[in-house]
């Protein structure tokens, strides 16, 4: 945990400040979603972009950490896109935009992993580590280092709770969408939840105290 | 609620998880995504334009056509009724018959009518050297039932004096019109009863 500790401190100004934003926005941005798509759904392309741009990136990662796969990924992140703008015109705001993209894209992976069977995992889901601005080459080695005990971390928890878990973390859903996403009843994504962040938790703690352990050596 | 937020957030977790866990969407599948998405709304614009005027189009169009069809009907000349000269088979409207053979018959007459329409038509629109006379067919059609024109008779001026009218008489049947001579010449003897035929 130390490693990913390091991190997080030099980083924290940065993310305090982004989730003190969103937080702001709150409810509002819920229904900005809702209203760019009734937008878009109305022919106004520069409102898809907006809500695109908001909500690529977390889908990204959510989708190469669930599959730990770049390409299946990429496959699955269009498909659920394209998926989207082809069902605009029946768009209807009952639910969180998120929930509803989020929904989308895990009925795409496990379509996509029904068709394809080869579909395998791969121990590097990032192999873009450039150096962020300023950044020591000891520190791209620490991240480098902590992604992967991260990703180490989330292979070894089942299919299900690594599900839960990141929807959680990247779409930021409550447990009632977690449950709505995945099929399954609020108890039993509330539980799964809890089982991923404990898993987790002791995962990265062995991880380093292991990699401290190198070190001390 | 807030029992079951307290253990779904984890915050060093969370917070250990955004700071390694931050990768971008490649910038080639983002301009794939967002090409789709001007494709479609392109597309969509064709086709709604489509669904906003074919419903519309159509109901004007058979309207149109029930109008139109009405009207036909309406002018269609019905069987039994005296033939206005119209062949209502063109119409596609079979003529009632009593008996195959009679409705054969009605065929033929219909069709024989025709072509002594086209005949007069076609003689009326010959030039006037071929005719004699430049009186219109149709007229020929008259009390006589035969072709000649209605005119086809002496003028006052000839049937002044009983020379001309009888030099008038020899024309016409010199030119075939034995009717018209035959009927000059009964005018004549009414007129001039003393007149005698010349050898």
């Amino acid at each position: 945990m130390t490693t990913l500790t390091t991190i997080a401190s030099s980083r924290d100004a940065s993310l305090c400040r982004r989730d003190k934003v969103a937080y702001a926005r709150g409810m509002s941005k819920q229904l900005e979603d809702s209203a760019l798509m009734l937008r878009y759904r109305d022919g106004d392309i520069a409102a898809f972009e907006t809500l695109y741009r908001r909500h690529n990136d977390s889908l990204y990662r959510y989708l190469l950490r669930l599959s730990a796969n770049r390409q299946t990924a990429e496959d699955v992140f269009q498909d659920a896109w394209s998926k989207i703008i082809k069902a605009r015109q029946n768009y209807r705001p009952t639910a969180k935009f998120s929930t509803y993209l989020f929904r989308v894209a895990h009925n795409c992976f496990i379509d996509y992993v029904r068709r394809n069977k080869r579909h395998g995992r791969e121990t590097n889901t990032d192999p873009d580590l450039s150096p962020d601005q300023g950044e020591a080459p000891e520190q791209l080695a620490e991240r480098h280092l902590a992604r992967k005990q991260l990703d180490n971390a989330l292979n070894t928890l089942p299919d299900e709770q690594r599900d839960a878990f990141l929807l959680h973390e990247e779409g930021g859903l409550s447990i009632d969408d977690i449950g709505f996403v995945t099929g399954a009843n609020r108890e039993t994504a509330k539980s799964r939840l809890r089982y991923a962040v404990a898993k987790l938790k002791s995962e990265m703690v062995k991880a380093n105290a292991t990699d401290k352990g190198i070190y001390d050596e | 609620m807030s029992n079951d937020k307290r253990q779904a957030d984890n915050p060093d977790l969370s917070t250990a998880y955004r700071a390694v866990a931050n990768e971008r969407t490649p910038p080639a599948l983002d301009r794939a995504v967002l090409t789709l998405a001007k494709q479609e709304t392109r597309v969509s614009a064709g086709s709604d334009w489509l669904y906003r005027w074919y419903r519309p189009a159509v109901f004007v169009a058979t309207v149109g056509l029930s109008f139109a069809l009405i009207l036909e009907l309406s002018e269609t000349p019905k069987p039994g009724l005296p033939d206005s000269g119209v062949d209502s088979s063109i119409n596609g409207v079979a003529p009632v018959s009593e008996s195959p053979f009679q409705g054969a018959a009605d065929a033929t007459a219909r069709q024989v009518r025709r072509l002594g329409i086209d005949a007069n038509s076609s003689m009326s629109e010959s030039p006037p050297s071929m005719n004699e006379s430049a009186v219109p067919a149709n007229s020929s059609l008259s009390d006589t039932g035969s072709l000649l024109p209605a005119t086809d008779s002496c003028s006052d001026e000839q049937r002044a004096n009983t020379a001309s009218w009888w030099a008038c008489i020899e024309e016409l049947e010199n030119q075939g019109l034995t009717q018209a001579a035959e009927r000059e010449l009964q005018t004549l003897l009414r007129d001039f009863p003393g007149f005698s035929l010349p050898e």
